[in-house]
C-alpha cells in the first residue's frame, strides 16, 4: 500500500514537473515482457508442476519510467509475476507491484538518492545491490545514499536502509561507507607517454539483524547439543581494500575483504543430535575472507589475462535464515568465462561462499585482420585441493569482411556434479565438445548462420548433438530453428530431441520474439550465481521495447 | 582536516560495530513451559537427496520436545514422483497434491509449513532449509493456545474402521471461522530414499500424510467462539487394507479460515496405543 502511494505521488510528481517545465525534461522507459505457454511433456519432466498440471500460463514483466530535469532524475518501475517460475524453478509465483521507484539529486559535490537503490564497491565482494532478472535476483537497498566528492579526484559515499525482498524487506539494517580515489603520474599525451595510474579504494559494510531474526537463531541453536552450540550474534562487519594499476599495457587489480564471525548455514556440516543420530546441516560460527586478483596485459593483436580468487566462509546476506539467490548482500564474481554456445555453456559453475580457490587465465592473439585465436584456462578446487571444475577452450576466428565470419573451436571440462547440483554419487562430468558457427551474407541485408555443437560425455545425460540454423533480413526479421540431441542417453531410455523455433521481429526500438521451445533440464547462470532449471516445453513469448 | 573527521568517523564507527552483548543462548523450552502443540508439515520426496537431513532434524526436535511436535511428511511434488526402477510404491495422494497447491509449491527441499503460518517475514508459508525449522517452532511453542483439545480414538480391527472424537473448550474469544481439520499418516514404512551415500532400500519413512479424513480445508468447527465455549465433534474412517493399523497416527489440529492459515491448536494419538 505504501508502495502504491509512493509510485502515485511519482507518477503526480512526473506529470507536474513536465508540465511546468513545458515538457523541457526528458521522459524514458523500458519494458520487457516474457510470457510462457506451458505444455505438460513427461517425457523430459516437464511435469508434476503448478504451470503444467493446472496454470498453464505465466508472465513476467517489467516496466521503468525515468524522468530527469532540473538536476534531478526520478524513477519508478512496475514488476509483474503471474505463475512465474523466474523466483523458484521448482514452483509458482504470483504478485506485482511497484518494483522500484527513486529520487536522485546533484547538489554540487554532493550526489543524494533516495530509494531502491542500486551500486557496488569494487568487484562486489563486500557488497553489491543489483538486480538479475532471469534468476528472479532484485537485491536493491531501499534507502538512502550520499555521495561526496572531497577533491577532484577523491569520493566518499555512505549509505543506509534495507534490502530488498521481492515486494518486502528483509528486517535487518545495511550501511556502508567507501571511498575511492584516482592519481595518475607520469602521463603525457602529446609525448606519447603514458605513465601510470592507481585507483585506490576501501569499504566497510555493517549489518544488525532485527530482533526477530536473532531470536529465531538463539531458538534454533537452543535445539544444538553441547558439541554443536555456538553464539548468535546481532551485528557482522566486512572490510575490503582494492586497486587498479595501471602502467603502460599493464592493468593489476587487486582486492581483499574480510568480514566478521556469524553464524551461517552450512548444509553439509555434520550435526550431533540430542537422539544420538547425526545429520547433514548447522549454524557455524565463522569469520570470512576472500582475495581476487586479476593481471591484464594488452597490445596490438595480443592480449592475455589471468585471475585468481580464493574464497573461505566469505557469504554476507541480509538474514542468516536466507538460502539459494536470495538476500544475498555481496557478489562473488565467476572464475571461469561466460559461454554462450548451448552445449558450450551446459555445465557451468556457480560461485561457493562456503570455500573454493580458483584461476582463470585467457588469452587472444590477432595475427592479421582475418584471423584471431582464443585460449582460456580455469580450474576451480575446494579449499583441500578437490577438483570442482576444470575447462580448457580454444577457438580460431576466420574472418573475410562482409563475406562470411567462422569460428571453430573445442572446449574440454571436468564438472563436479555432485557439489554444484547437489546430486550425491554423481561423478565428475568429463565432456569434450567440438563446435563451430559459420555466418555468410547472403546479400548486404540477408544472412545465414549456422551452429554445430557435439558434446561428448559419459556422464549425466550422455553426449548430445546441437544444430541451429538462423536466417535473418535485417534489420527487422531473425528465424531460428534448432535441436539438441541426446545421441547417446544416459538417463533416459529412447534418445530425445529438444526442438526450438523461433521467430524475431523488430521495428525500431521494438523487438519481439515468439518461439516454440523444449529445453533439457539444466544450470542456468549468471555472473558468478547459478541455479538448477526444471526442463521446459512450451511456447514463449518475449518483448523488449525502449522509449 | 575534514578528511581527518572523515576517518576518525570511520574509525569510530568501525571499533563501536564490532562490541555487542551477545544473546543468551538458553536450554530448549522445558515442557512444562509450553501450553501447546505445533505441527509441522514437511515436503518430502522418495528422490529429493537432502530430505533425509530434513527428516532427521524432525527427529532430533521430537527428542527435544516430545509430543509438544507434531510432524507430517507430505510427498509431493517434483521430487516425491517415484524411481520407476526403485520404489515399490507412491507416497504420492489425493491430499497431498491438495496442499502443496493450498499451502504453496517449496522454493526447495526439504521445506516445512510451520502451524500454517507466514513467519520470518516471509511471504510464503514454506520454510527452507530445516535450519530454520527449529527457531521457528520454539516461537510457536511459546504461544498460549486459544482452546484445549482432547482426542480419542477406537478402532474395531475386523472393519477396519476407526471413531476419532475430539472435544475442548475455548480459553480465549476470537471472531471469524475456525475449521478443523483431521489427518491420517503411517510410520516405519521401508521404502527406498535416495539420500545423500546414494539409495537406501531399507530407509523408514515416518510421519507420511496417507489421507485427510475432514474435507481438505477441514471442517467447520466453530464461528467467532467465546471464551468458555466446548466444542465436540467426531468421525468415522475406514482405514484402507494397505496400511499398516499399528503404525497410524491420528493428528487433529483446529485452524482459520481465508487469507490466514494459522493452526491454533493440534492434537495426536496413535492409533492402537
Amino acid at each position: 500500500m505504501r508502495n502504491h502511494l509512493l509510485a502515485c505521488l511519482l507518477a503526480l510528481t512526473f506529470a507536474g514537473l513536465a508540465a511546468q517545465n513545458n515538457n523541457q525534461g526528458t521522459i524514458s522507459g523500458s519494458l520487457e515482457l516474457n510470457g510462457n505457454f506451458f505444455i505438460r511433456d513427461s517425457a523430459i519432466g516437464a511435469f508434476n508442476l503448478p504451470q503444467y498440471d493446472r496454470q498453464l500460463f505465466g508472465a513476467d514483466a517489467w516496466m521503468d519510467i525515468k524522468y530527469s530535469n532540473w538536476g534531478f532524475d526520478f524513477g519508478l518501475r512496475f514488476d509483474l509475476f503471474n505463475n512465474s517460475n523466474l523466483l523458484n524453478p521448482q514452483g509458482s509465483y504470483t504478485d506485482q507491484g511497484i518494483g522500484r521507484w527513486y529520487i536522485r539529486k546533484q547538489l554540487e559535490k554532493l550526489d543524494i538518492e533516495v530509494g531502491y537503490i542500486y551500486d557496488a564497491v569494487g568487484s562486489g565482494l563486500l557488497y553489491r545491490f543489483y538486480e538479475v532478472r532471469p534468476l528472479a535476483i532484485d537485491n536493491a537497498l531501499n534507502g538512502v545514499k550520499l555521495g561526496y566528492q572531497l577533491t577532484p579526484n577523491i569520493k566518499v559515499k555512505a549509505f543506509t536502509g534495507r534490502q530488498k525482498r521481492q515486494f518486502d524487506l528483509y528486517g535487518s539494517i545495511i550501511k556502508g561507507m567507501t571511498i575511492e580515489g584516482f592519481l595518475s603520474i607520469g602521463a603525457d599525451e602529446e609525448a606519447g607517454k603514458a605513465g601510470w595510474s592507481i585507483a585506490p579504494g576501501a569499504g566497510v559494510i555493517h549489518r544488525t539483524l532485527d530482533d526477530n531474526t536473532v531470536d529465531l537463531l538463539v531458538g534454533t541453536i537452543a535445539t544444538y547439543t553441547q558439541a554443536d552450540r555456538i553464539g548468535a550474534k546481532y551485528n557482522v562487519l566486512g572490510f575490503n581494500a582494492y586497486n587498479t594499476l595501471s602502467v603502460g599495457s599493464f592493468t593489476w587489480y587487486i582486492e581483499g575483504a574480510y568480514k566478521s564471525g556469524e553464524p551461517i548455514f552450512d548444509p553439509f556440516a555434520p550435526k550431533q543430535n540430542f537422539d544420538g543420530s547425526t545429520s547433514l546441516g548447522k549454524f557455524l560460527f565463522e569469520e570470512g575472507y576472500v582475495a581476487y586478483t586479476s593481471l591484464s596485459y594488452a597490445m596490438k593483436g595480443f592480449g592475455i589475462s589471468a585471475e585468481y580468487k580464493r574464497t573461505d566462509h566469505f557469504g554476507i546476506r541480509a538474514s542468516p535464515f536466507a538460502s539459494l539467490n536470495q538476500g544475498l548482500i555481496n557478489f562473488l564474481p565467476p572464475m571461469t568465462r561466460v559461454n554462450t554456445y548451448r552445449l558450450t555453456a551446459r555445465y557451468a559453475p556457480a560461485s561457493l561462499e562456503l570455500g573454493e580457490q580458483a584461476v582463470q587465465v585467457e588469452a587472444r592473439y590477432s595475427p592479421s585482420k582475418k584471423l584471431s585465436f582464443l585460449a582460456n584456462f580455469a580450474n576451480i578446487t575446494d579449499l583441500d585441493g578437490g577438483l570442482l571444475y576444470r575447462e580448457l577452450y580454444g577457438m580460431a576466428t576466420f574472418k573475410k569482411s562482409r563475406k562470411y565470419q567462422l569460428n571453430v573451436g573445442i572446449q574440454r571440462q571436468q564438472y563436479n556434479q555432485e557439489i554444484y547440483e547437489v546430486k550425491p554419487n554423481a561423478p565428475i562430468v568429463e565432456a569434450l565438445t567440438p563446435f563451430f558457427d559459420f555466418s555468410y551474407n547472403l546479400s548486404r541485408k540477408k544472412t545465414i548462420r549456422f551452429e554445430g555443437q557435439y558434446m561428448n560425455t559419459e556422464q549425466d545425460f550422455g553426449s548430445w548433438l546441437f544444430g541451429l540454423v538462423e536466417y535473418s533480413v535485417a534489420p527487422k526479421w531473425i528465424v531460428t530453428i534448432s535441436d539438441m540431441y541426446n545421441i547417446d542417453p544416459k538417463r533416459t531410455e529412447e534418445a530425445l530431441n529438444y526442438y526450438t523455433a523461433s521467430v524475431t521481429y523488430i521495428n525500431r526500438t521494438n523487438r519481439f520474439e515468439f518461439g516454440y521451445v523444449k529445453q533439457v533440464e539444466g544450470i542456468v547462470c549468471s555472473g558468478g550465481i547459478c541455479r538448477l532449471e526444471p526442463a521446459f516445453n512450451g511456447l514463449k513469448l518475449n518483448v523488449r521495447s525502449t522509449f | 582536516m575534514k578528511k581527518q573527521h572523515i576517518i576518525y568517523a570511520v574509525l569510530s564507527m568501525t571499533i563501536l560495530s564490532c562490541s555487542e552483548i551477545m544473546p543468551i543462548i538458553p536450554e530448549p523450552r522445558p515442557p512444562e513451559e509450553i501450553n501447546r502443540k505445533v505441527i509441522i508439515e514437511e515436503f518430502t520426496g522418495v528422490t529429493c537427496v537432502n530430505c533425509p537431513a530434513g527428516s532427521a532434524e524432525i527427529e532430533n526436535l521430537l527428542a527435544i520436545y516430545g509430543d509438544n511436535l507434531i510432524p507430517l511428511s507430505i510427498h509431493a511434488g517434483f521430487f516425491a514422483e517415484p524411481d520407476p526402477s526403485r520404489s515399490t510404491q507412491d507416497f504420492r495422494t489425493d491430499a497431498g497434491d491438495f496442499l502443496i497447491g493450498f499451502l504453496g509449491e517449496p522454493q526447495g527441499y526439504p521445506s516445512a509449513v510451520i502451524d500454517r503460518k507466514l513467519l520470518n517475514g516471509s511471504n510464503t508459508l514454506q520454510q527452507s532449509p530445516q535450519g530454520v525449522w527449529a527457531g521457528l517452532i520454539d516461537q510457536e511453542l511459546a504461544l498460549t493456545a486459544p482452546l484445549s483439545m482432547l482426542l480419542d480414538t477406537e478402532y474395531d480391527d475386523a472393519s477396519r474402521e476407526m471413531l476419532i472424537e475430539v472435544s475442548g473448550i475455548w480459553s480465549e474469544s476470537l471472531s471469524g471461522n475456525i475449521n478443523l481439520t483431521v489427518m491420517i499418516a503411517e510410520n516405519d514404512i521401508v521404502e527406498p530414499q535416495l539420500t545423500p551415500d546414494g539409495w537406501d532400500f531399507e530407509y523408514k519413512h515416518k510421519h507420511a500424510l496417507r489421507d485427510i479424513v475432514t474435507g481438505n480445508g477441514g471442517d467447520a468447527l466453530a464461528s467467532s467462539p467465546r471464551t468458555g465455549d466446548d466444542y465436540s465433534q467426531s468421525y468415522r474412517y475406514t482405514l484402507p487394507e494397505e496400511y499398516d493399523a499399528a503404525a497410524i497416527d491420528v493428528i487433529v489440529f483446529a485452524h482459520l479460515v481465508g487469507e490466514q492459515l494459522d493452526i491454533l491448536q493440534a492434537e495426536s494419538t496413535r492409533l492402537l496405543e
